[in-house]
């Protein structure tokens, strides 16, 4: 039953003009996008003059590559974490390894067509991505504990399958030449995994939750499952596709980093799940569900590299990096609980 | 004394039963007395600080941080026992940065309002990164004997750290039993607006936990050291992951409101035979993760199983 | 009982709530060792006096005065450190602990070295339940999550006792006890009556009142209308009270009488423990009112029919045909709404008007790839909030910044823009101002008059008087009575929902 007002005469233009503008003025304030680019400024200001050759095309090359993977995992876990429930993933960096050393193995030990390996590679994440979502919707375990147990079983299992016969982990090295493309090639000064992944990835997710059924039925789900069920709304399925879509997306970055360094390693991704929630909360995303903003998240991936990599630049040593992390998510929390308070 | 209920019951038919695959596997060697006390030292850390994270999971929290304050402290007392500061006592230090670390994730939980998942995940990466400055990205070796000593000692043959174990072990069974704050803690986990209204000091408590979790995880570190002899950067990766592991198929529930330090210690003694019958029977290790992982699945499937009979 | 001791005694009691009186100046007295009932339909501020006495909430106006001396209750600690305890019908207990522990966890026993004195609770626990004629050890130990709903509430007392409370507030316990535990239940009563406490007990079980209360006064409507010994309140009297006298003036509609086509039939419809049998059908352009207590079992039957939740057995027919699958968004597609009892089921608190309205409709209003068409919606947004004159800066401000009313007007449009044949109202003017209250009426009247199908479920008898064509009473999960056309009085609805 379409509904169709067609013929109902309103004064369309200047009332949904005038409801966007008293809209705009209204969040401005609260915008953590703004924010983010402002910080971003600042930061990037203050390594341009202290870091050396931190404002060289070689460097903001560096800087777009580097945010690309952990980026691709913090879009996922924006999505898991909004759909609320506990949503969280804490498995994203071993399904990152878990379909790196799958498709390495199929293209470096069993000569398989590169593409298919891909694409087993890319279902791969979503089979793994999948099963979290089921022990979660229909097993009931809290997503904390699923995927607790899941980045064990996913990161053991990767091992296993690159396990030689003595038992120790083999990293695939023999990839073909034209498996660089994703990771190595540049378009015009720019890395194609920014420009031909994480933008159009970004851009994809983005409308998917602004504009889209889906993504008005995930932010319902996530803000009252209640209110949500009672509007027709299918929480059982929205959530077991944020759960596959954060597996593609683990498998994607893996597909990503593998051509980057041009190897395949089961340990690969071991180490960015901190990362990549700490990004997806510093860009925005309320714990508790229902809120995502996903420009926020790519602003805030890219702020965290460059963060990263002037602390590098500077001298100061790598573990400072995890630190600067853990400080600027408490910030940021800190923050959300002001407006929090303010607001109510 | 409750008599130990079904699930315990349950894990300790497990682990004999591991006990005995893995003495046939590995030709007896399994079951040595040398073994055995093997097991129970490598058991030590992660029982101990179960402790600490039993009651925090009780009452529907977590911390995730345990690791890294476990190499951040045992960082620390090494570079300073290394020094000559303070000794013997570095010890102390160690136990009063515990509490400090564990503190401030209460007041980031309480006072800030912040999940403790977040909370502890933030901190975890906080704390990691202490570690470095404290080392300056150096082993600490040689630490003198006496710090080492509470990790590796030995009163008649047996080491020092699981005579500590079993007192605090102990001690805490009884704290739970018949302190008061013990039996708070298990309101808050059943009931936080009850325990409110009822007077329940709900705050304290809280700091409390998380506190004195950060104690704990100063004397796993210090049994850690001992057995190992040298602290780096990476002291207590992943330690965490098993301490809550132990805790949860140990029977606490993730959602609070019911867990025992006796399961806690089965859990912990499961993962410990496991992870030890794995090398000896020239298992491939990385299988270890594996069979943790999916111990956890199965043990929280388990309990929802019961969870459902019970409502219908 | 020679000299009446003044317990608790509340004067000039004023409560609102963001505009509606929820009490209008009460007064409230209750003697040591009697037992003082409350009566009223929903609504008539019953729960709020409760709140107010067990420091839930705060009175606008007025005194309260415990034993002589005046005292502010600030909050339900305060309540429970000066002596009054309330006793729920879902208890509020620790689940996983044991009876022993729900007694005494804030308040232990401690040994001289600060350790909790097993024993010594033990026996006093023990002590306690024997003087309210209850053997306690079989139970003591066990947790209290596993024992029945007679042991809670035992449980409960023994805690209030425990703490020293003088006075003990029911708010209507029997509803979900067997006979004999109610039975025990009212010994106990008796037991602490004599012992000097003071029981306040809110029921509708007219007939329980007679042998354990001593007064009984009935409230209607925020204020107090008859109060007297239980002797002199008979069940015709007390009925007449809460019906009031005052003539319900039925709203306006058009075609009232005309018969019409069945649209909705419902047969047999059960679930175990909550509702049994209910068969009825629902005409088309018909208002169906269901009258009953909070807790007599009709929002679980409306989310039954929604598909919200399970049901064991009975059909539903949806013009002729048989509905054999019910999922919520099945039911919304065939064109059956139904709109929640509160606010904060039926709205998302945190998203804009548009966000709200257009909930279950998204899919009505989609362009390719399940993009939806922002603008054919935003036009029907607007033309909802506009017929039902929502007042707010734009549609993209949030709900939560809106009054009450308002609020309802969104949750109304958001039933209104899915096309409903059948709407299914809950409590559809809870908690809104009168002027609103009207304005809400008018227009389910109008639905009606436009085709479509309304039933309305409300603890408000004058809402459902006034709206209804035919009006069913349900009283514990059983349909207790039907009445049409004349027979719509209060007198009569009451009748059928007390026992």
């Amino acid at each position: 039953m379409i509904n169709s007002t067609n013929n109902v005469t309103i004064n369309k233009d200047n009332s949904k003009k005038l409801d966007r503008k008293t809209n705009v003025i209204s969040i401005i304030f609260l915008n953590r996008k703004f924010l983010l680019l402002l910080l971003f400024v600042i930061i990037y200001a203050f390594f341009a003059i202290f870091a050396h050759n931190f404002n060289t095309f070689q460097n903001i090359e560096s800087i777009m590559i580097f945010s690309v993977e952990i980026g691709l995992l913090a879009l996922g876990e924006t999505l898991v974490i909004t759909s609320g429930f506990g949503g969280i993933d804490l498995s994203v960096g071993s399904m990152v390894g878990l379909s790196a050393i799958i498709i390495g193995e199929l293209i470096g030990k069993l000569g398989v067509n590169m593409w298919l390996a891909i694409i087993i590679g890319l279902l791969a994440g979503m089979g793994a991505g999948l099963f979290n979502g089921l022990m979660i919707v229909y097993a009931k375990i809290p997503p904390l504990l699923t995927t607790l147990a899941t980045m064990y079983l996913y990161s053991s299992l990767a091992l296993l399958i690159s396990m030689d016969q003595y038992g120790n982990a083999m990293p695939i090295s023999n990839f073909p030449s034209a498996y660089s493309i994703f990771g190595q090639l540049t378009i015009l000064g720019i890395p194609l995994q920014f420009i031909l992944f994480f933008v159009p990835i970004t851009i994809i997710l983005y409308l998917l939750v602004q504009k889209t059924i889906f993504g008005k039925h995930l932010l319902a789900t996530g803000t009252d499952e209640i209110v949500a069920k009672l509007s027709g709304i299918n929480v059982k399925n929205i959530r077991l596709w944020v759960y596959t879509i954060s597996g593609l997306l683990a498998a994607i970055a893996a597909l990503i980093e593998t051509s980057r360094i041009a190897s395949a390693r089961p340990d690969l991704g071991s180490n960015m799940n901190l990362e990549a929630i700490t990004i997806s909360v510093l860009g925005g995303t309320y714990i508790f569900g229902g809120i995502a903003d996903i420009i926020a998240v790519f602003i805030a991936s890219v702020l965290v590299i460059v963060l990263d990599n002037g602390l590098f630049l500077i001298g100061v040593n790598t573990i400072w990096q995890t630190g600067a992390l853990g400080f600027l998510l408490v910030g940021a929390l800190i923050l959300d609980l002001i407006i929090r308070k303010r607001s109510s | 004394m409750q008599l130990l209920k079904r699930r315990e019951s349950m894990i300790l038919f497990f682990i004999v039963a591991l006990i005995i695959f893995f003495s046939i596997v590995t030709s007896g060697r399994f079951a040595s007395y040398s073994n055995i006390i093997q097991i129970l030292v490598n058991a030590v850390p992660i029982i101990i600080s179960s402790i600490g994270m039993t009651m925090i999971i009780i009452t529907a929290g977590i911390d995730v941080s345990a690791g890294s304050v476990v190499g951040l402290v045992g960082m620390t007392v090494s570079v300073l026992s290394l020094q000559g500061i303070w000794s013997p006592y570095d010890w102390i230090i160690g136990l009063l940065l515990g509490a400090l670390l564990g503190f401030f994730n209460a007041i980031l939980i309480w006072n800030l309002k912040i999940a403790p998942i977040i909370a502890t995940l933030a901190t975890m990466g906080i704390y990691r990164s202490l570690v470095f400055t404290v080392s300056g990205g150096r082993w600490a070796i040689g630490m003198p004997s006496l710090l080492l000593w509470i990790g590796s000692g030995t009163i008649f043959g047996i080491p020092f750290s699981i005579f500590l174990m079993v007192a605090l072990i102990i001690y805490f069974i009884y704290f739970m039993a018949r302190r008061v704050t013990g039996r708070n803690i298990y309101a808050i986990g059943n009931n936080i607006e009850a325990a409110r209204t009822a007077g329940v000091p709900v705050g304290k408590t809280i700091f409390f936990i998380y506190t004195l979790a950060g104690m704990l995880y100063a004397i796993s570190a210090f049994a850690i050291l001992g057995r190992t002899g040298l602290a780096q950067s990476t002291m207590g990766t992943g330690f965490e992951l098993e301490v809550i592991a132990a805790v949860v198929i140990g029977g606490t529930n993730i959602l609070g409101g019911e867990g025992t330090i006796i399961g806690s210690l089965i859990g912990a003694l499961l993962v410990a035979v496991i992870e030890d019958g794995i090398v000896l029977a020239n298992i491939p290790p990385l299988l270890t993760d594996f069979v943790l992982g999916a111990l956890i699945l199965i043990a929280i499937s388990i309990d929802v199983v019961i969870k459902r009979r019970e409502i219908a | 009982m020679e000299n009446k001791v003044v317990l608790l005694e509340g004067k000039k009691i004023k409560k609102s709530f963001g505009g509606v009186h929820a009490l209008k100046g009460v007064d409230f007295i209750l003697n040591r060792g009697e037992v003082h009932a409350l009566v009223g339909e929903n609504g008539a501020g019953k729960s709020t006096l409760i709140k107010i006495f067990t420091g839930v909430v705060t009175p606008d106006e007025g005194n309260i005065f415990l034993n002589g001396k005046e005292v502010k209750i600030q909050n339900p600690l305060d309540a429970h450190l000066k002596g009054i305890v309330a006793v729920y019908q879902e208890p509020l207990v620790y689940p996983k602990l044991s009876v022993l522990e729900n007694i005494f966890i804030g308040n232990e026993i401690r040994k001289k070295n600060g350790e909790v004195d097993w024993q010594a609770e033990e026996k006093k626990a023990k002590e306690i339940f024997k003087s309210l004629d209850i053997e306690s050890d079989d139970f003591i130990q066990k947790p209290i999550g596993k024992l029945t709903t007679a042991i809670q509430q035992f449980t409960l007392i023994v805690k209030a006792l425990n703490y020293n409370a003088e006075i003990i507030i029911f708010d209507e316990p029997t509803a979900i006890l067997g006979d004999t535990d109610a039975q025990k239940l009212f010994r106990i009563i008796k037991l602490l009556c004599s012992a000097g406490k003071g029981v306040i007990y809110i029921s509708h079980r007219l007939e329980e009142l007679q042998n354990l209360a001593d007064r009984i006064t009935v409230m209607r409507d925020g204020e107090i209308v008859g109060s007297g010994n239980s002797i002199d309140m008979t069940r015709e009297k007390i009925i007449e009270l809460m019906a009031g006298k005052s003539i319900i003036e039925k709203i306006q509609r058009n075609n009232r009488e005309a018969k019409k086509e069945t649209i909705l039939e419902v047969q047999n419809l059960s679930k175990y423990k909550v509702f049994e049998n209910i068969s009825f059908n629902l005409k088309k352009g018909e208002i169906l009112g269901f009258a009953g207590l909070v807790g007599s079992g009709r929002s679980e039957v409306m989310e039954a029919i929604f598909g919200f939740t399970k049901y064991d057995k009975g059909n539903i027919f949806l013009e002729g045909k048989e509905i054999k699958i019910n999922k919520v968004s099945d039911m919304i597609n065939l064109g059956i709404i139904y709109l929640p009892e509160s606010r904060k089921l039926g709205l998302l608190q945190n998203k804009s008007i548009f966000d709200n309205v257009g909930l279950s409709v998204f899919n009505r209003f989609l362009k390719a790839l399940g993009f939806i068409n922002n603008d054919s919606l935003y036009n029907s947004v607007r033309k909802y909030s506009d017929l039902l004159s929502i007042k707010a800066p734009s549609l993209f401000t949030n709900v939560e910044t809106l009054s009450g009313g308002n609020q309802q007007k969104v949750l109304f449009s958001k039933g209104l823009i899915a096309q409903p044949k059948v709407l299914i109202l809950d409590e559809p003017t809870h908690g809104i101002d009168v002027a609103t209250k009207v304005d809400i009426h008018k227009l389910i009247a109008k639905l009606a008059d436009d085709g479509i199908s309304i039933i309305i479920v409300s603890s408000e008898l004058s809402e459902i008087i006034a709206l209804s064509d035919r009006v069913i009473v349900m009283h514990e999960g059983k349909i207790t009575g039907t009445f049409e056309g004349d027979q719509i009085t209060s007198l009569n609805l009451i009748s059928a929902f007390v026992k």
